[in-house]
């Protein structure tokens, strides 16, 4: 549950050492920025607290994390476009093949041929 | 007293087993047994063992009762194990967008494959059907026809009779041959395959109407026009229908045609556009002994071979006519085997083996535009017809 897990973060803020340098702060202001606090609501609070505590470690560890979540979001976002492009690639196909049979049988019933050659 | 001896010795061993973890280590526990985390383990198992190892430590500094480092531990696991997870993600998502760009390549190519078939079959069923149309059209003309000689017969002294009857049989003889060739040029296409049926059906006209050769004109004709016809048909139907993607007569591009008008330009072969394809009408293909092909026709052949361009995608059709000075053999032979030479050097000039087809008519006259063809001519008479370029 991410709530009881932010509490732990509390507790180890409340045991470790002052905030590390403004680097990592930049860097989660920057994921944020990259929209991560409407992907990761419950890891990005994470991160807030562990730059609290001062774990410097745990903060790079969490960055980490936070940017591997970014590129699967990023990822499964090109993956839905991508499985979109795909179907509506299949429906066009399945329409021209229509058509094209639609003319082979227009073809047929004309009699101008016995059969045609369809693959 | 036993039971209440027993419950209270349950109860000290009880409290003197390990103490419970404490929730942030469940809790990361429980990560590691959750639903992705199979998944996790098998795609990032670098980053999984890091953090199942950090979650042991985590479990040790427990026990050893340092419980910020165990809180920090677990934290550390619970991070990496959620980072593996993510990676995973990723590698599933990369594998959903490698599966949808399969599918659009292959969706792509279908797409082009049947816009092709449909283009390629609406054209060829405007030349068919405008084809047939014709066809219906001669066929009508060709019936009419015949009413009208009949009448015109019957109005004719004997002797007009007679010369009239001579001609049309000579006449009726040509459209015979023609047919063959026509149904020669289906075959170098391929008709057996394409349309088996309808090669076998023409051939049977072909062999009805030359059974009748004897019978009366007005029984000869009807069947001689039906197998003309239908011979016409054939290689219309065979180069249409043809997969893939029909076969235009080289004939009806006029750029090609000019090409070999071009090429024979200082030369005696006569060149002519015709329903079977571009027709190369070469004089006196023997040479003086009579048992080989000249060097002129030889040469023509070459110049044949150039203006192709490309030989090996050529379907060709050598026919040769010879009516006099023969050797012991016969005209037949003769022009066999200066059509057998004829192939031999196309094919030597790169045309493919199974696309050449060689007929000697031997005496026959020629029946298409060329040499020889008003009057029998000594040298006899060549034909390259390119079918297919």
């Amino acid at each position: 549950m991410p709530g009881s897990r932010t509490s732990w973060i509390a507790i180890a803020a409340a045991l470790a050492a002052p905030a590390p340098g403004g680097d990592q702060a930049q860097i989660i202001d920057d994921l944020a920025d990259r929209g991560l606090d409407a992907v990761a609501p419950a890891e990005m609070e994470i991160a807030r607290d562990l730059l609290a505590s001062g774990d410097a470690h745990l903060v790079d560890l969490q960055v980490g994390l936070l940017d591997e979540i970014a590129e699967a979001h990023d990822l499964e976002d090109r993956a839905l476009e991508a499985e979109r492009m795909a179907l509506q690639a299949e429906n066009e196909a399945d329409a021209e093949q229509a058509a094209y049979e639609f003319l082979v049988e227009q073809i047929l019933a004309s009699g101008v041929a016995s059969f045609w050659g369809t693959p | 007293m036993r039971v209440a001896v027993r419950a209270a010795l349950l109860t000290l061993a009880a409290s003197c087993g390990p103490p419970p973890p404490p929730a942030y280590i469940t809790e990361a526990a429980g990560i590691a047994s959750g639903p992705a985390a199979e998944d996790a383990m098998g795609k990032a198992p670098e980053i999984w063992k890091k953090a199942s190892d950090a979650l042991e430590k985590a479990r040790h500094a427990f026990e050893a009762g340092d419980e910020t480092k165990a809180l920090s531990l677990a934290i550390e696991a619970s991070i990496l194990m959620k980072t593996a997870m993510a990676v995973a993600r990723q590698m599933k998502a990369r594998s959903r967008i490698a599966s949808a760009e399969e599918r659009i390549a292959v969706a792509g190519a279908a797409l082009e494959r049947f816009k092709s078939l449909r283009l390629d079959s609406e054209s060829s069923f405007l030349v068919l059907q405008e084809f047939h149309d014709a066809q219906k059209d001669k066929a009508k003309i060709l019936l009419a026809s015949l009413e009208k000689d009949r009448k015109h017969l019957a109005g004719m002294s004997e002797k007009q009779k007679a010369g009239w009857l001579e001609a049309e049989q000579k006449r009726i003889s040509r459209l015979l041959r023609g047919a063959s060739g026509t149904i020669l040029a289906a075959r170098a296409l391929g008709c057996d395959e394409i349309v088996p049926s309808e090669t076998e059906e023409t051939e049977e006209a072909l062999r009805r109407a030359k059974e009748a050769e004897q019978a009366e004109w007005d029984v000869l004709r009807p069947l001689a026009d039906d197998a003309s016809l239908r011979a016409e048909r054939l290689l219309v139907h065979t180069r249409t229908l043809h997969k893939p993607g029909p076969l235009a007569n080289p004939a009806s591009e006029t750029a090609l045609v000019e090409r070999f008008v071009a090429a024979y330009a200082k030369t005696k072969v006569m060149v002519s556009a015709t329903a079977r394809g571009i027709l190369l009408s070469i004089r006196d293909p023997r040479d003086a002994a009579g048992g080989d092909i000249a060097s002129p026709a030889t040469k023509a052949i070459e110049i044949a071979l150039g203006a192709m361009g490309e030989p090996s995608s050529a379907t060709v059709l050598v026919e040769v006519f010879v009516s006099q000075g023969c050797g012991p053999d016969g005209c037949a032979a003769d022009s066999e085997e200066i059509a057998g030479l004829a192939l031999d050097a196309l094919v030597a000039g790169g045309v493919k083996a199974s696309a050449v087809l060689a007929k000697g008519w031997g005496e026959a006259p020629p029946y298409e535009p060329g040499h020889c063809l008003a009057a029998p001519c000594p040298g006899g008479r060549l034909d390259v017809l390119i079918i297919d370029l």
